[in-house]
């Protein structure tokens, strides 16, 4: 055993790398938000069921296998959270698990995931919010509102930034209620629909089943699938705040499998009602689904409010991926890959302030300056979530691959998680495979070129420190470790790494009265 | 530590008994076999399904009285195992308190009162209208502080209580030579009291005296700090002012 301990106690330090970061200062509320805000079930529910009906796939069933497989990677990613908690969250588990190399790769997918996530989500939030307004301003001319929709955008990510410097427990109770709010606010409207439309149109209450039916080849049904987990993309970020969460190795493996679980069930009952809808109204696939349905229902009162609801999901969205954003730059300055200066916290707030005010340019300038120019806002949200989303999946392949790594090097291989992880990296890889071709047919290539730029600067910049600091890339993966004063010792002394030898001893020496 | 006993999740009925007692096994064990124990050594010790084992171990990881050590496989007991010991801080008597508020009245140090259980230091009565550093630094710093410097002179391998066996810089005036160090506690030793003067925080000095039982143990420390400005005038009226204090302090502690 004394072996054993030597080992164990090395890295036992009084001092924690993460320290400062608001130890325990989150209950489960804040980390629910966080991971409910960052899924942004409102955006899912709106868009989702509308594009696996176009790519030919069935709306409910595609739910809920995507449910079962999301919570595969959920109880593969519990694996981790069990056990340590980072931070860097998917980036640091899979440096533990696999390898530092694969790990600066997840990393890189990880900033691409949340990064345009949370670029996404801006220009949603400013598009929505001024498609809100659009009975206010069908009289302006189209530049006009170009440039609404970019001024809103800036604001909107000042907003978030300051979100952040201010504090996560503001930042995350506003988002839980932002998120609560319009998810009501859709579904109400979801089921008032279907009540009332099925009622007019009798088809639409034959539909229902329509939603469930399998139609086409493997192929069909494994889009429809994909894209249906891309709904529930996001549903990990509270990992990022486990530092801070209290009973952490508790709290947030459960918040991790309860949101899927919730926002599973919101899914499957939302998309069976959508699509019986859109179905039943044989309305043509279009980019705003529900608008569409509520003008044929004749409910244009009601797109306002929708419109608005889906806005203040996707600000909610955007803060959450930017939080999580920020403490994987964090991390990743904590471990050595970035500028130590991106590690500085706000004194008083113990907040991550520079990696936030680092992030801040990106998040002001890229959406305003795309919509000032005149991109359309649909198409460039499309386009920053599908490369959102790559980048997603390969974080989730990857560390579902680690736990095959990662269970048997602390010698705590068991039969279930290890076939729960096989399972659902086969099936993250299948996905990631559909979901490129689907992109690469549809002829959009930036999600893969950007993620392929990714990860050849990830390996460049591990090479690099391979190179010139060898010894920085053994110290990769720092996590919120114990230090002495986690630990009880009980009558004893602490035990430090060079005195743990004579562990044995110092029993002696202390009842012997070692003191003058 | 903050308590939060409050209502526990869902329906208890106690009809699983096998896990508590398997739980408090697995506590027992760890304690038996020391810090670094791997969740294979448990379970093989305690003849359970791996499984088993490792779900109530991270189940104990998660209430935080069990804690993984930086090597991802060994554990050792939590902090929170000093609960179930009931090695909360004694109380300090009535009289003592008085005897503590009566110093604090006479001077405009702020005057702490600490002890020692397992060769650390533990505030049992800060100054509350001026708080001392945070515990956590006197933990890391020993060396750095009055009282750490009164309990370091007092154990005869003082290196074996430093976090990590090293003397860490916390400002430009801390002591980070052991030899230095051991000439200061050998002083400390002499003189009957310990000081320091700007090597926790900057501008910020403190005396510390040892409170001892009739045998002569060391049972606690009581320490005044204050600005720097005007320090060295003040320091032999502190002197008496903690050395009567103590003296009274000594049998209402023991």
């Amino acid at each position: 055993m004394a072996r054993n301990i030597g080992r164990s106690l090395r890295k036992l330090d009084s001092v924690n790398p993460i320290h400062g970061l608001g130890h325990g200062r989150l209950g489960a509320l804040d980390v629910a938000a966080q991971s409910i805000a960052s899924v942004a079930p409102t955006a899912g529910l709106v868009t989702a069921p509308s594009l696996i009906l176009a790519a030919g796939g069935a709306p409910g069933s595609s739910m809920l296998i995507a449910t079962l497989v999301t919570m595969l990677v959920a109880s593969s990613i519990n694996q981790f959270t069990r056990r340590l908690a980072a931070p860097g969250s998917l980036y640091t588990f899979v440096v533990k698990g696999l390898h530092p190399a694969i790990g600066l790769i997840t990393a890189a997918a990880l900033v691409i995931g949340y990064l345009f996530l949370s670029l996404a989500s801006l220009v949603g939030a400013s598009s929505y919010l001024s498609q809100s307004f659009v009975p206010l301003m069908a009289s302006t001319r189209h530049g006009a509102s170009v440039v609404i929709e970019a001024i809103l955008a800036v604001v909107i990510a000042v907003l978030v930034v300051a979100l952040l410097a201010v504090g996560v427990r503001r930042a995350t109770v506003t988002m839980l209620v932002i998120e609560v709010l319009s998810i009501s606010t859709v579904m109400a409207a979801l089921v008032v629909a279907w009540f009332r439309g099925s009622r007019a149109h009798p088809q639409v209450g034959r539909s229902l089943g329509d939603a469930w039916g399998a139609g086409g080849g493997l192929t069909t049904w494994g889009t429809g699938v994909v894209l249906a987990m891309v709904a529930f993309i996001g549903f990990e970020s509270s990992t990022a705040l486990g530092p801070e969460t209290q009973r952490r190795m508790r709290l947030v493996p459960r918040v991790l499998s309860r949101t899927v679980l919730g926002v599973g069930a919101v899914f499957i009952v939302g998309a069976t009602l959508e699509s019986a809808l859109l179905l039943g109204l044989r309305l043509p696939p279009s980019a705003t689904p529900v608008s569409d349905m509520m003008t044929t229902l004749g409910y244009r009162a009601a797109i306002p409010v929708l419109n608005l609801a889906a806005a203040a999901s996707f600000v909610a969205c955007a803060t959450a991926s930017s939080m999580a954003l920020v403490r994987l730059l964090l991390a990743l300055s904590v471990d050595g890959v970035l500028p130590a200066s991106l590690s500085l916290l706000h004194p008083r707030r113990q907040t991550p302030q520079r990696a936030a005010l680092a992030i801040m340019p990106v998040l002001c300038a890229a959406p305003a300056i795309m919509l000032a120019l005149g991109v359309a806002p649909r198409p460039l949200m499309d386009r920053l979530i599908e490369t959102s989303v790559t980048g997603y999946l390969v974080a989730y392949l990857l560390v579902c691959a680690a736990v095959l790594g990662f269970l048997p090097r602390i010698g705590e291989v068991t039969v279930r998680p290890m076939v729960a992880a096989l399972t659902a990296a086969l099936a993250l890889a299948a996905g990631l495979v559909t979901y490129c071709a689907f992109n690469f047919r549809a002829g959009v290539r930036l999600p893969t070129v950007t993620l392929a730029i990714g990860v050849l600067l990830a390996l460049a910049w591990w090479c690099v420190m391979k190179f010139r600091a060898p010894n920085r890339i053994d110290r990769l993966g720092n996590y919120d470790h114990p230090s002495t004063t986690d630990v009880w010792w009980g009558p004893l002394p602490p035990i430090t790494a060079s005195a743990s030898a004579s562990a044995g001893q110092q029993v002696v020496d202390h009842e012997s009265g070692s003191r003058r | 530590m903050t308590q939060r006993l409050g209502r526990l999740d869902g329906d208890i009925n106690g009809r699983q008994p096998k896990a508590v007692q398997v739980a408090l096994r697995v506590l027992e064990t760890v304690a038996r076999m020391g810090p670094g124990v791997t969740a294979k050594d448990l379970a093989h010790e305690l003849e359970l399904a791996p499984a088993t084992a490792y779900r109530i171990i991270n189940l104990l990881v998660g209430e935080e009285y069990l804690v993984r050590l930086p090597d991802l496989a060994g554990f050792a007991l939590g902090a929170r195992v000093a609960n179930l010991t009931g090695a909360q801080a004694p109380m300090l008597p009535r009289a003592a308190k008085a005897v503590l508020s009566q110093a604090r009245n006479r001077t405009r140090c702020s005057v702490h009162l600490a002890v020692y259980p397992g060769d650390r230091i533990q505030m049992l009565d800060a100054d509350p209208d001026n708080p001392p550093a945070p515990i956590d630094m006197y933990l890391r710093y020993p060396q750095a502080v009055a009282l750490g410097k009164v309990m370091l002179a007092d154990i005869e391998d003082w290196r074996k209580v430093l976090p990590g066996r090293i003397l860490r810089p916390v400002t430009d005036a801390t002591m980070t030579d052991a030899g230095k160090l051991e000439e200061e506690l050998d002083r400390v030793r002499d003189e009957g009291f310990a000081m320091q003067i700007n090597e926790l925080i900057n501008g910020r000095a403190c005396l510390a005296l040892p409170i001892r039982d009739d045998q002569g143990r060391l049972i606690g420390g009581l320490a005044a700090s204050g600005s720097t400005v005007n320090w060295e005038i003040r320091v032999s009226e502190l002197k008496t002012l903690l050395a009567d204090t103590t003296d009274r302090l000594s049998p209402l502690m023991a």
